[in-house]
């Protein structure tokens, strides 16, 4: 029975220092993409990224799913996900899954199989509200700071580890419910960038040229014209009834260069099909996009450092060292060390408690304690036995 | 020497090298394990019973034989120490308080001899256990050298009060005889005292005190009045002789604080240094042990501003 409890035990640290390791991975990770999208590194790097984040969402769901089995035979599933962070787990795992990485590769996967056009997101969905959810969704992997937390041991008292850790908790959910708030405020604001509304006006005079020339034999002159639009708004594919009256490049180039955010897509009358070059768009929204996940990204950071070198030397000081101190005196025949009070908290409950200690036990302990009575040896019957045999 | 008292100096030797006894002075170590034998006799007596062991012998003869074992090896390396203590000692100050010139070397021996002779008795080596690591670890060279930077009410009583008008080194060579010597008050004791049972203030009344006083001045003739008499009286409270002398009332002070020596190789964050917190409850506790408070106050300043 102990055998089996331990193999049990030893493969939940191996799990857990897994988990922390892979916590600390995409740590890194969540800053290399948004900081590759600032800094303009290449489209492979930032597929590579993109994938590395698809295995780290789905491993943080299968985590989990795994967390939430095992629950049943602990607490429960409802103590697990109120009371043992089950909501950070989740949170930081399906919605992004579903909502973030997944879409993301879902799109890398078709275009790189060729089909960049026609995607089946861009036919069910439109691109922008795609990225925006995506953009929202993105916010939630900085709850994953708050895992990290869990498993790592950085100070031997419990007490402060639980309240360092529901500090930590409550201030990260705060700051990324505030970022989230925050986020879907912006992106449901138009974009009234003025190159914005001069692309929305040349794409409706685009459609509207199409409408009007569809049945008529001035479609393919108007086509002609098209390539005249060579600034960054200009048409990529115009499909008239399925067929493709005019394209800018060669699938070759749509392959290599655009990805599944590097377009528009707009329909007309059910057989007018148009696909716009937003490509530099996107970037320059990317990059914004990236700067403030970035500067969200470092007020989390700061505020765990903050609470970490502050908050959690101060609650040794006026909390956790005190106890450990007195315990160590109760425990202890030989242990008359007092308690340090300093002189800015002495007002403080513990140090009240830490004075009649002082003041009132250790004497109290020193003269009732006759010193005869302290070992420090403790041996049994076959320490003792060996005494003898060596 | 019989099967049994090699087996009980075997049992004892490998007992004394055990890692935990390590941090501890020698008399420590043997409190330590005189204190084992003793809370742990009931679960000791089978396993000690045994055929390896001691087989057919009652608790009290197998005590015994432990504890007589204990001595000769506890002894072995005491008296080195003693004399290495003793030798390290300046008598000089012996010259000044009797005003005669007597070899200096002689008054070392005298006091070896006679400790090599009281240490015998139980009580005594437990009254002599604070002293001597007191001697040892050198507590009072540093705290005497901080009552003469500060000239404050320690160093008033030594110079003015008690008239030591010799040097800070002779004052604290005086100091440490009168420890070495404190267990002397053990002289006219009748021994075999219960060792279950710690004495904890060795506090002893001033007629006693007197008589143990006369005795020893006839008995040490080669050592000075005073120092005879800052030996025994250490042992006196200052509550009720309030004319004690100053260096009494210091070895009084420090053979306690050493009584129980712990070395601490690391203080706990959050805890108050050893010395301050000892000085700390022995404020409190002045009463209780005779200590003279304003001295106490003094010494807890000098642990306080030197984090000791």
């Amino acid at each position: 029975m102990d055998g089996k409890t331990n193999m049990k035990k030893n493969k939940v640290s191996v799990f857990e220092i897994i988990v922390t390791v892979v916590i600390a991975l995409v740590v890194v990770q969540t800053f290399l993409e948004d900081f590759s999208v600032i800094i303009g590194w290449n489209t492979d790097i930032l597929n590579l990224l993109l994938i590395t984040g698809f295995f780290f969402d789905l491993f943080f769901t299968i985590e989990f799913l795994i967390r939430l089995y095992n629950s049943r035979h602990d607490k429960g599933v409802f103590h697990y996900f109120l009371y043992n962070q089950g909501w950070v787990d989740f949170c930081a795992s399906i919605p992004l899954l579903m909502f973030s990485s997944g879409p993301q590769i879902l799109s890398l996967i078709q275009s790189s199989t060729g089909v960049i056009l026609g995607s089946i997101f861009v036919g069910f969905i439109s691109m922008l509200k795609l990225i925006k959810i995506i953009r929202i969704a993105r916010i939630l992997r900085l709850l994953r700071f708050i895992k990290i937390f869990r498993s790592i041991k950085y100070t031997d008292s419990p007490m402060a580890q639980r309240h360092l850790r529901k500090i930590i908790t409550i201030g990260v959910t705060i700051l990324v419910l505030s970022f989230l708030g925050f986020t879907i405020v912006v992106e449901t604001i138009p974009f009234s960038n003025s190159s914005f509304i001069l692309y929305e006006f040349q794409k409706e005079k685009i459609m509207a040229g199409l409408r009007k020339n569809e049945n008529s034999m001035k479609l393919d002159s108007f086509i002609d014209q098209l390539s005249k639009f060579e600034d960054t708004h200009s048409v990529l594919i115009v499909r008239v009834n399925g067929k493709v009256l005019y394209t800018r490049f060669t699938q070759d180039i749509y392959d290599a260069d655009y990805t599944y955010n590097d377009y528009e897509y707009k329909k007309e009358n059910g057989n007018i099909e148009v696909f716009f070059d937003v490509k530099e768009e996107k970037e320059a929204l990317s990059r914004l996009q990236s700067r403030d996940n970035l500067i969200f990204f470092f007020i989390v950071l700061v505020f765990i450092f903050g609470c970490l070198i502050i908050y959690s030397p101060h609650f040794a000081l006026t909390i956790s060292d005190p106890v450990y101190v007195m315990k160590r005196g109760m425990d202890e025949k030989n242990y008359n060390l007092e308690v340090k009070i300093p002189q800015l908290y002495k007002d403080d409950d513990i140090f009240k408690l830490a004075q009649v200690y002082n003041e009132g036990y250790l004497p109290l302990k020193d003269r009732s304690m006759s010193s005869d009575e302290m070992s420090v040896l403790d041996m049994g019957s076959a320490e003792l036995t060996d005494l003898i045999d060596e | 020497m019989s099967d049994d008292q090699q087996k009980a100096i075997i049992f004892v030797k490998r007992l004394l090298m055990n890692p935990a006894l390590q941090q501890f002075e020698i008399l420590h170590k043997e409190e330590q394990i005189i204190n084992f034998l003793n809370s742990n006799s009931q679960n000791l007596f089978p396993t000690l019973t045994s055929t390896q062991f001691f087989p057919n012998q009652s608790w009290q003869n197998i005590f015994n034989l432990l504890y007589n074992a204990l001595l000769s090896q506890i002894n072995e390396e005491l008296f080195k120490e003693l004399e290495t203590l003793l030798t390290r000692i300046n008598y000089s100050f012996v010259s000044f308080l009797r005003d005669t010139n007597y070899p200096l070397s002689k008054c070392r021996d005298q006091i070896y001899d006679f400790e090599k002779k009281i240490l015998n008795k139980y009580e005594a080596r437990n009254s002599f256990r604070g002293s001597f690591a007191a001697v040892k670890i050198g507590i009072i060279d540093k705290y005497i050298e901080q009552v003469f930077r500060r000239r404050e009410y320690v160093h008033f009583e030594l110079i003015k009060v008690q008239r030591l008008k010799m040097s800070k080194e002779e004052i604290k060579d005086f100091i440490k005889a009168t420890l070495v010597l404190k267990n002397a008050i053990h002289l006219v004791t009748v021994g075999g005292a219960d060792m279950s049972i710690g004495n904890v203030t060795d506090i002893v009344q001033r007629p006693f005190a007197d008589k143990v006083n006369k005795m020893l001045q006839e008995k040490l003739r080669l050592l000075p009045p005073e120092l005879i008499a800052s030996a025994v009286n250490s042992n006196l409270s200052f509550l009720e002789n309030k004319n004690m002398e100053t260096t009494s009332r210091i070895a009084s002070v420090f053979s306690m604080r050493c009584k129980n020596y712990k070395p601490y190789n690391k203080v706990d964050r959050g805890a108050e240094t050893p010395d301050k917190s000892w000085f700390n409850i022995a404020r409190r506790n002045y009463k209780y042990y005779g200590f003279d408070i304003k001295m106490l106050d003094e010494f807890y300043k000098i642990a306080a501003e030197n984090n000791w």
